[in-house]
């Protein structure tokens, strides 16, 4: 059963196309990766489905809902989250605390409750205290719980920004670039993370040019070159298709 | 001499009420408010003219603390979507509004000739001269609480929320939160203050006029809070401290330097303000205490 469904869908800005009649479908728990060379239209893509563009046309359905008419933010209500490409922690909170802002309907957050029920307020704080504490320790951020999120490492902003998101329980997670600046070792760590979470029945869509990662990854992949999908399928078959061959080397092999 | 110390007193009180104000809406949202002045001015002439109405002082500082809270709302709904420096221009663009609202509405204002004989605050039953002592007792009071409200606030879920905002506003809609609805909270909040210290101003000083209002007033609680550090609350304390001690102090220049007139005495001020905030900013750039993240940033 389809979760994302993404029909026809094409943004132009004035002259410029950043892409053109786009279909991908994404079945739920499905796990897939999404490869084009640079300016393909990959991260504008993205920023379509999540909100922060408005295509020019198409269709966006996710777990049955019309996403276009919808907010950024009733988007991640749906359970439809995103990453992006340059890490946008907050860099003077800590570790912990940037895992502690993200939870949907926080009692704290209203000025009322915090002066009517703050005994609830504390009662809730404890329990998510716990639950970024656990999500620490997945994401082997522990030791750096309590630093400033703006000292960590590329690869730790990616690995607490994927926390973060997981802190929403969304059902569909769109990683942006997630191994772009991260050394192999870590390469090797969120990979598998991002297996689990497959494995627990999220829906992960991929942009990523390390190919040699991705398609050991993902079992299925859509290529992307000059705003159209030029190839879908297994990774093998995606990476032997002419198309995409020609996309990446430019014909020269 | 200690009429003159208490005198002061009340000033730095009343303008650390302003800084909190600010600095919850700068220094833990991040958001750049040049028109904090438009925010004191309604609380004052609120207050001030209810009185003058009959209404008993603790009502109309209700007012005007409500007043000034409710008026930052269609502000926050207009600006709050859009960039940061939208914000600056047009909140500045309010308070020089307001400003010439107070002066060209003479029905309501009396215009430019001000409105005299407001009444004090503890006069009635306390007399004029502990009037005052008990007022500085009272201000001290209302600061305290203050900075207890901002600690709980900033420490709590929200706190949490609109510094998220300051260090990253797409990031927070990136978790389905909308920040506008939480600046909007803030900017009500920080006005609030502004307008419960201008009432405070209106029944100490007894008369209000709109040229009390201009924007170096909005700048002066800026230097306070950039010089003690936007986001810490010795930060408020020391920041207005030692802007007061500029402000007030070289009047006593005079004393000591001579040949000098009224007039260059008053740009020598602004010469020694200047100054001071530029080697904070050179030196300190988060201030004389910045919170513990900042630091040599």
């Amino acid at each position: 059963m389809s979760l994302l469904s993404v029909k026809n869908l094409s943004a132009r800005f004035g002259a410029f196309t950043a892409f053109d009649g786009v279909d991908i479908e994404l079945a739920k728990g499905s796990l897939t990766g999404l490869i084009g060379t640079n300016g393909a239209g990959k991260s504008t893509l993205f920023s379509a489905i999540t909100g922060y563009i408005t295509p020019s046309s198409g269709e966006v359905k996710f777990d049955g809902h019309d996403m276009l008419p919808l907010s950024i933010e009733k988007r991640v209500e749906k359970g439809l989250s995103r990453t992006f490409q340059v890490p946008r922690e907050f860099s003077r909170l800590s570790v912990f605390q940037n895992l502690m802002a993200a939870p949907p309907n926080q009692a704290g957050e209203s000025l009322a409750k915090l002066f009517i029920t703050p005994g609830r307020v504390r009662r809730q704080e404890a329990e998510l205290a716990e639950r970024a504490d656990s999500m620490l320790q997945f994401l082997n951020l522990a030791r750096v719980a309590d630093t400033p999120a703006g000292s960590l490492s590329g690869g730790q902003k990616k690995l607490l920004e994927l926390g973060r998101l997981l802190m929403l329980e969304p059902s569909c997670i769109m990683l942006d670039e997630p191994f772009a600046g991260v050394n192999p070792v870590l390469v090797e760590e969120l990979s598998q993370r991002i297996v689990e979470l497959n494995q627990r029945g999220i829906t992960l869509l991929i942009i990523e040019h390390d190919l040699a990662s991705l398609s050991r990854l993902v079992p299925r992949l859509y290529a992307m070159d000059r705003g159209r999908i030029i190839a879908e399928g297994k990774p093998s078959e995606v990476l032997a298709d002419p198309r995409v061959r020609e996309a990446y080397m430019g014909g020269v092999i | 001499m200690e009429f003159y110390l208490i005198a002061i007193s009340i000033s730095v009180l009343i303008y650390m009420l302003m800084a909190s104000g600010l600095s919850l809406q700068y220094g833990f949202t991040g958001l750049v408010n040049f028109g904090y002045v438009g925010f004191f001015a309604i609380g004052a002439y609120t207050s001030g003219l209810l009185s003058l109405q009959g209404v008993p002082l603790p009502v109309s500082f209700l007012a005007a603390m409500l007043l000034a809270g409710a008026l930052a709302y269609p502000l926050g709904i207009i600006t709050l979507r859009l960039g940061g420096d939208y914000l600056a221009i047009i909140t500045l663009g309010f308070s020089e509004t307001v400003r010439i609202l107070l002066m060209k509405e003479d029905w309501l204002t009396r215009g430019v000739h001000g409105v005299p004989g407001l009444p004090r605050v503890f006069d009635d039953w306390a007399g004029v001269s502990s009037g005052d002592l008990t007022l500085l007792l009272l201000l001290l009071v209302v600061n305290i609480a203050v900075f207890a409200l901002i600690a709980y606030l900033v420490r709590s879920p929200f706190g949490r929320i609109i510094a998220s905002i300051r260090d990253n506003e797409v990031a927070v809609r990136a978790l389905g939160k909308n920040p506008a609805a939480f600046k909007t909270r803030s900017l009500m909040l920080g006005s609030a203050l502004a307008g419960l210290a201008g009432a405070f101003q209106a029944h100490y000083v007894t008369f209000i006029a709109p040229e009390q209002f201009v924007p170096l007033i909005t700048f002066y609680v800026w230097i306070a809070i950039i010089v003690g550090g936007p986001n810490r609350i010795l930060g408020i304390v020391v920041g207005t401290i030692i802007l007061l001690t500029f402000l007030e102090g070289s009047r006593f220049m005079r004393d000591f330097v001579g040949g000098v007139s009224e007039v260059q005495l008053a740009s020598v001020r602004f010469f020694i303000i200047g100054m001071a905030l530029i080697c904070t900013i050179l030196y300190r750039p988060n201030g004389l205490f910045p919170d513990k993240f900042s630091k040599g940033k």
